[in-house]
């Protein structure tokens, strides 16, 4: 009897899961804000003998993240260079909550820290439960004249870790 | 109790193992411009030479020197790069008789890639260099930071010299090598 029941049990297990894989646990980035791109005026430079003073800053809800799931998550971000300089410093960091489903829950809530990225995930939030219009915001640090003119082009890399 | 012990770890390592991974992306760019800034330290305000008469007839007149002044820039460049910094007697010229010269000293309280001087100068109605190869680089804003000018002014020629009063101006100019 008891044998029949785990047998069962896993099969329900599995049959959850697969579900879950296939239909329901995803992120996404709302049209519209899937890139972000800056132009850093000379004009920021106020007099000559400066280097530049100021770090450029996107909006608050420059991308809008999307999360669909039904049990616990984590939003892990990296970046993958197409042609960057070490010393740009790019920043992420949530803004809001977004728009809960009934019952969910995320953490931190509110204003995020900036986290800075690298080559290697690290960790933005985390939560219970779906949400949409989970706003983020960028930051790059390190802009100087230093740094050869051109331009430099990233790609943040959000992955969704879901635990069944 | 076996089969439910087995069954509990069968459970457990499925449940640790049962990760859903899924990604999105959001590309970023940032352009940085050519920044080509250049200025006199404390101010551009002119500079005066009188000679003074002798003490003994028969005596040189003493060269003058005058070192209040500072360039101060910021430079931006594409990769590979570099710049010069010119100099050149415009608005007038030297009086006969006389030689101007400026020379750069080192940079100092400066960061990037500030050049070299080319040491002391003549100044004349031509652009000459007297600071190259600066790349990216910033040295600060005010006196005591950059490049330390040296005016002498002294008499090259006795017998083409005349009293009276000449004014002209220098230009220094950050220009593309």
């Amino acid at each position: 009897m008891l044998r029949n029941l785990s047998y069962y049990l896993i099969l329900l297990f599995f049959f959850f899961a697969e579900k879950q894989k296939g239909i329901s646990q995803s992120i996404s980035i709302q049209s519209g804000g899937t890139s972000w791109s800056v132009t850093v005026p000379a004009s920021n430079i106020t007099t000559a003998g400066l280097n530049y003073s100021t770090n450029m800053t996107s909006a608050t809800n420059q991308s809008l993240m999307n999360i669909s799931t039904l049990l616990t998550y984590e939003v892990r971000a990296k970046k993958q260079d197409t042609l960057w300089d070490s010393r740009l410093e790019l920043y992420v960091r949530k803004t809001g909550d977004g728009t809960p489903v009934l019952l969910a829950t995320i953490s931190p809530s509110g204003v995020g820290s900036y986290n800075l990225l690298g080559s290697s995930d690290v960790s933005l939030f985390s939560g219970l439960l779906g949400r949409t219009g989970v706003p983020l915001q960028y930051e790059i640090r390190g802009i100087s004249v230093l740094v050869p003119v051109r331009t430099y082009s990233t790609t943040i890399v959000y992955t969704f870790v879901g635990l069944l | 109790m076996m089969k439910l012990l087995l069954f509990t770890k069968i459970l457990i390592l499925l449940f640790l193992s049962v990760h859903i991974r899924a990604q999105s992306t959001v590309s970023v760019g940032i352009t940085l411009n050519s920044v080509a800034l250049l200025k006199l330290s404390p101010n551009s305000n002119s500079i005066s030479f009188s000679f003074s008469t002798p003490a003994t007839a028969g005596g040189a007149l003493t060269t003058l020197t005058n070192n209040t002044k500072w360039l101060n820039f910021s430079s931006a460049v594409v990769p590979s790069a570099s710049r010069r910094i010119t100099a050149q007697i415009s608005g007038g010229t030297v009086p006969n008789g006389l030689q101007l010269t400026v020379a750069a000293g080192t940079a100092v309280t400066s960061t990037g890639t500030v050049g070299s001087s080319s040491g002391t100068v003549t100044l004349s109605t031509s652009s000459n260099t007297i600071v190259n190869n600066i790349g990216g680089a910033y040295t600060g804003s005010g006196s005591n930071t950059g490049y330390n000018l040296t005016y002498t002014l002294s008499v090259s020629s006795y017998q083409q010299l005349r009293s009276g009063t000449s004014s002209f101006s220098v230009t220094y100019t950050l220009v593309d090598n």
